[in-house]
């Protein structure tokens, strides 16, 4: 390296640290923003436009015993589920406090000494004992000076400089329809059902296997068979759903649909074309007809599968809230979550949408339905919004170390299950 | 799949182990007891300063799995506190910030404003995350006519990957320089419209949040109440009722909206037709697909957040991320234990270290040695255990082993509690003997006598919780499903020397003591008898609480750290006494059969295990 670009980067340097520095004009340390998924974890610090990272959730070892690198290997894995049971809490910390170790000093570089702030995007409906869990590790573990906890879907709405709207939140585990008026959650018109990417990834696995194909380099083509499941794993699953799914119009029931089959599947006929998935160093090709990747997502739209459709759920919100609050909550539909990044989704949700409106007799809704543009991916959203607002000055309530060693109480610690957990294992 | 685990979960080492059970397992379990009787949460720190071989004595290990116990090789051992330390009861804190590329030392002053990246000419391979390495232009086209005519200023330079071929020219990115290449990329990307969006926000935000600091207006207390407020309602969903009158915040949300002034970004009218004109063309595109050469990973994708693009020509360059070496202190007394050596590597293969407080040359290792006889297990049917235990100590140890009581017949136990009077008579000095009298007959003491007041003063005597498991020693009956017996309890392990370790082994002249295998050099190996006494494909397991005490021959200690509550006992010349708990788990028990049946059944059974 020259003189001169070392002088140079030097020079950038400073200029960093002085708009850095700017950053925090407003006196406002730094804070870590968390947004804690099934499948990822999203984190970064306070006033940056992006998460440093979105860190799949997976098994990682011991940071202690790497200590150089990252030691990334196994295959995703949710990292919880909705519905718990005690003993699965048990392997839920412990991961939880692995990935933590990892972020904060791997990642993140910030110590104990740091004393940085967390603010956690917060899943309205996570299990109270998962939240407890991420307390008893953030303080105990990290001993964070503080936590605070706010409301994914608020956090998303801010992110697009909106106070009212209807947050539609289609994640991993579940799908959430909140609408908010004025930094308001509506929480008693909250409407969510148990089908998401989740349910889409394990649809789109049975597809596969079903009616997919392999082709070999040497040209030979043979039915997928269970023999090949293996391949299947849960990180090639999400791969494919990521890269070449993507959401149709509604299907046309006189020329769409093929055949229902006994098991409950529709076979559905698609324009779309067979796309060949490349794997093990390309010596062959998952072959995924064009109709799988159009109608893998298809779950989310059928209200007879699961008693309900992400259509239904905005409708059904709608229908709880206030009439006079409803022209503005359907002129500002904010779709989040990394399923919602399935091409065409947004489209899909519009045009059916205004269709199942007229249907419900709100044919003055349905000219109103508007779905806000974000320059944000949909998976970041709420991640965002914390770090915009974590980087103002807010008096919001927290809990701080302190309050947590006289209490041990995040909100309502209620039940002291972590350091707890032996005994209920017995059961 | 969730539920499979649920019996595996409980106890879940592989056969045969000896384990052992962390400081701080002790630590938490006196803190649940505390809490269970006071219904207060103490701090960790003093108890943390409460621990001594004494209080670690009435503890013993519950659950044999990964989460409780370690085995020695992930272990710590603070030479200062006395005390095993796992990787949960550390303070890590960063020794250096560096980049694996160019191995240069970044300050921590600009680790943060650089967001924890190299800024000198470090790039990662977008595509399969190798370093990109500079190429002229010019040394690339064939050295035919072309060449020589294009001087050096018209000289163009790219990024490359040798890994995967992928060139930044894929990306339409060339410098015009070969160096201070991240100014060039900074100066070209300036404007990443995520970016700017961003600083509207939070331009907008904070205006929102200074005027309603002023103005008392609705909106901006909710803003800014809306952390606190939230999180007291998702607690349960019967809040939900509680949450004031709708109609009058809604008026008078109503009435702010006449007030328009406050909107973000109210111009941009036709973001739906947008919207969905891009997205349906994103989906006609995909529709029509042929092949999957354009498109990203899923990896690639998370490793640009900012946009997580789908086709490989948005994908942007990104700076090597920095490393970081850390230092692992204790964190009762802040003594390094473990510290790696600042040279720097680029592959984490071979790492060194400054400093290692590993627990492997501090405590006595225990190996299961040999088990006599040596087939499966039988109910009823005792197996001699050879324990080896090798002292790492440059000093001679003497060690005292103790067990739980045996689980005993049927009526002994409707009895009064046994006191395992062996430990009285056999140790009489040891600072723990009466740890099982004392511990069992207050858990078997009238439920008057066990409710006591609360009291958060920890004192060394042993902790009585008021929601006593009364059943755990009988429930972990069909955990510990054997009897077990110690004859040597007893005894001293000779100091390691390293002069000595390739000596041939001299026939030992001294009296064989009574339960003792053999000696060798630095290590001693007991007979530990074992009655499995539960059912079929039970495990048998079972904790032994291991005290070593030495005397102390060193000089000096080394004062680098901090001093620690226990360094005076450590000084010259005084006994210290060190507990821990291990857990030997020696197989399952299996059917017993007719006896030619017999292997087939333990090769059955061995393959099930797997
Ligand atoms: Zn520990
Ligand atoms: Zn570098
Ligand atoms: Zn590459
Ligand atoms: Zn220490």
């Amino acid at each position: 390296m020259s003189d001169l670009s070392v002088k140079e980067l030097l020079h950038q340097t400073t200029l960093n640290q002085l708009s850095n520095k700017r950053t925090t004009a407003y006196g406002i340390d730094q804070k870590i923003i968390l947004d804690i998924g099934s499948l990822y974890i999203k984190f970064g610090l306070s006033g940056e436009a992006s998460p440093r990272q979105c860190l799949p959730n997976r098994i990682y070892k011991n940071i202690e015993n790497c200590p150089e690198g990252i030691i990334v290997e196994g295959d995703l894995k949710p990292l919880y589920q909705l519905r718990l049971n005690p003993s699965a809490l048990t392997e839920i910390y412990e991961r939880f406090k692995e990935q933590v170790k990892l972020i904060f000093y791997r990642f993140m570089m910030s110590d104990y000494k740091h004393k940085r702030k967390v603010l956690i995007a917060e899943n309205l409906l996570l299990p109270i004992d998962i939240k407890n869990a991420i307390a008893t590790i953030l303080f105990e573990y990290m001993n964070v000076p503080s936590i605070i906890f706010a409301p994914s879907q608020l956090l998303a709405l801010t992110s697009v400089g909106k106070k009212t709207g209807l947050v539609v939140d289609c994640g991993y585990l579940e799908t959430t329809v909140l609408p908010i008026s004025d930094y308001g959650c509506l929480l008693h018109s909250i409407k969510t059902m148990p089908c998401a990417g989740q349910d889409i990834s394990q649809h789109l696995k049975q597809l596969i296997m079903k009616y997919a194909s392999i082709s070999f380099d040497d040209g030979s083509v043979f039915p997928f068979s269970e023999d090949w499941e293996k391949l299947l794993t849960n990180y090639v699953i999400e791969d494919i759903k990521a890269s070449i799914c993507f959401v149709g119009l509604k299907p046309d029931p006189a020329t769409e649909i093929q055949e229902r089959t006994k098991d409950g599947h529709i076979i559905y006929r698609s324009s779309a074309s067979e796309v060949g998935y490349p794997m093990e160093d390309r010596r062959l090709k998952i072959l995924i007809p064009g109709w799988v990747r159009e109608r893998a997502a298809e779950i989310l739209f059928d209200e007879e599968r699961n008693e309900a459709s992400i259509i239904s759920l905005i409708i059904d919100a709608i229908k709880s809230t206030p009439t006079d609050l409803r022209t503005s909550l359907i002129q500002n539909v904010l779709l989040i979550g990394g399923t919602s990044m399935l091409p065409g989704f947004s489209s899909r949700i519009s045009y059916e949408l205004k269709e199942q409106l007229v249907e419900n007799n709100f044919e003055h809704l349905s000219s109103h339905v508007k779905i806000i543009r974000s320059k944000f991916p949909a998976n970041t959203a709420s991640w965002i919004g914390g770090s915009i607002l974590g980087s103002l000055k807010y008096e919001g309530q927290e809990v701080t170390l302190e309050q947590w060693n006289e209490t041990h109480k995040v909100p309502d610690w209620s039940n002291y299950t972590i350091l707890n957990e032996e005994d209920e294992n017995n059961e | 799949m969730e539920h499979l685990n649920k019996n595996n979960n409980k106890n879940n080492i592989p056969f045969p182990y000896v384990y052992y059970q962390c400081t701080c397992q002790v630590v938490s379990k006196i803190r649940r007891d505390i809490f269970f009787s006071t219904n207060q949460f103490p701090l960790k720190e003093p108890v943390e300063s409460e621990i001594n071989s004494t209080t670690i004595s009435h503890f013993p290990p519950t659950h044999f799995n990964h989460y409780r116990l370690k085995s020695i090789y992930n272990l710590y051992f603070c030479p200062s506190c006395c005390e095993i330390h796992c990787p949960d009861c550390v303070k890590n804190d960063f020794l250096c910030f560096y980049c694996p590329n160019c191995l240069f030392d970044v300050p921590q002053a600009s680790v943060v404003s650089e967001q924890n990246r190299c800024i000198r000419n470090c790039f990662e391979c977008p595509v399969c995350f190798n370093v990109l390495t500079v190429v002229s232009q010019k040394d690339v086209l064939p050295t035919s006519a072309s060449t020589s005519s294009i001087t050096d200023e018209q000289n163009s330079y790219y990024l490359a990957c040798n890994v995967c071929q992928w060139k930044s020219l894929e990306i339409d990115l060339s410098f015009d320089k070969s160096t201070g290449l991240y100014l060039q990329l900074q100066k070209k990307e300036s404007v990443l419209p995520h970016e700017v969006e961003f600083q509207n926000l939070r331009n907008y935000y904070d205006k929102c949040l200074r005027s309603n600091s002023n103005m008392n207006s609705i909106n901006t207390k909710r803003l800014s109440a809306l952390f606190g407020n939230s999180s007291s309602l998702l607690i349960s969903p019967s809040i939900i009722s509680h949450i004031p009158d709708l109609k009058t915040k809604l008026i008078l949300a109503k009435r702010e909206n006449n007030q328009k002034s406050d909107e973000y970004n109210k111009t941009n009218d036709n973001q739906d037709s947008t919207i969905l004109m891009e997205d349906e063309l994103e989906m006609i595109r995909l529709k029509n697909l042929e092949n999957m050469e354009e498109l990203t990973s899923l990896e690639q994708k998370l490793n640009q957040p900012e946009d997580q693009p789908k086709f490989l020509s948005h994908l942007r360059i990104h700076r090597i991320p920095l490393r970081v070496k850390l230092q692992t202190k204790c964190n009762k007394c802040e003594k390094i234990l473990i510290k790696q050596e600042i040279q720097k590597m680029k592959k984490p293969s071979n790492i060194r270290f400054a400093i290692k407080c590993f627990a492997r040359d501090y405590i006595p290792n225990i190996f299961i040695q040999q088990l006599i006889p040596n087939k499966p297990l039988y109910k009823d049917m005792p197996v001699q255990v050879l324990l080896k235990f090798v002292n790492p100590l440059s000093q001679e140890i003497q060690v005292s082993l103790t067990t739980l009581p045996n689980k005993q017949n049927e009526n002994e136990n409707k009895s009064k509690p046994k006191i395992d009077t062996d430990i009285k008579k056999s140790a009489p000095k040891s600072p723990m003997s009466p740890i099982f009298g004392r511990r069992t007959s207050s858990l078997m003491a009238s439920p008057k006598a066990r409710k006591r007041g609360p009291s958060l003063k920890i004192s060394t005597a042993p902790i009585i919780p008021t929601k006593i498991k009364e059943e755990q020693y009988k429930k972990s009956e069909g955990v510990s499903s054997c009897n077990v017996t110690v004859l040597a309890k007893n005894f001293k392990i000779p100091a390691y020397d390293p002069l000595k370790e390739f000596e041939n082994e001299t026939e030992p002249t001294e009296q064989k003591q009574v339960g003792i295998f053999e000696k060798k050099k630095n290590s001693v190996s007991i007979v530990v008898e074992v009655r499995p006494t539960g059912n079929v494909n039970d495990r048998v397991e079972f904790p032994i609480l291991v005290t070593y005490s030495f005397v102390n021959d060193q000089k000096e200690v080394d004062n680098e750290t901090p001093i620690s509550p226990n360094y005076a006992e450590l000084s010259h010349g005084v006994q210290k006494f060190v507990s821990f708990w291990t857990v030997i788990g020696i197989g399952k028990i299996v059917e017993e059969n007719i006896d030619n049946n017999k292997d087939n059944k333990n090769k059955e059974n061995k393959n099930k295990k797997k």
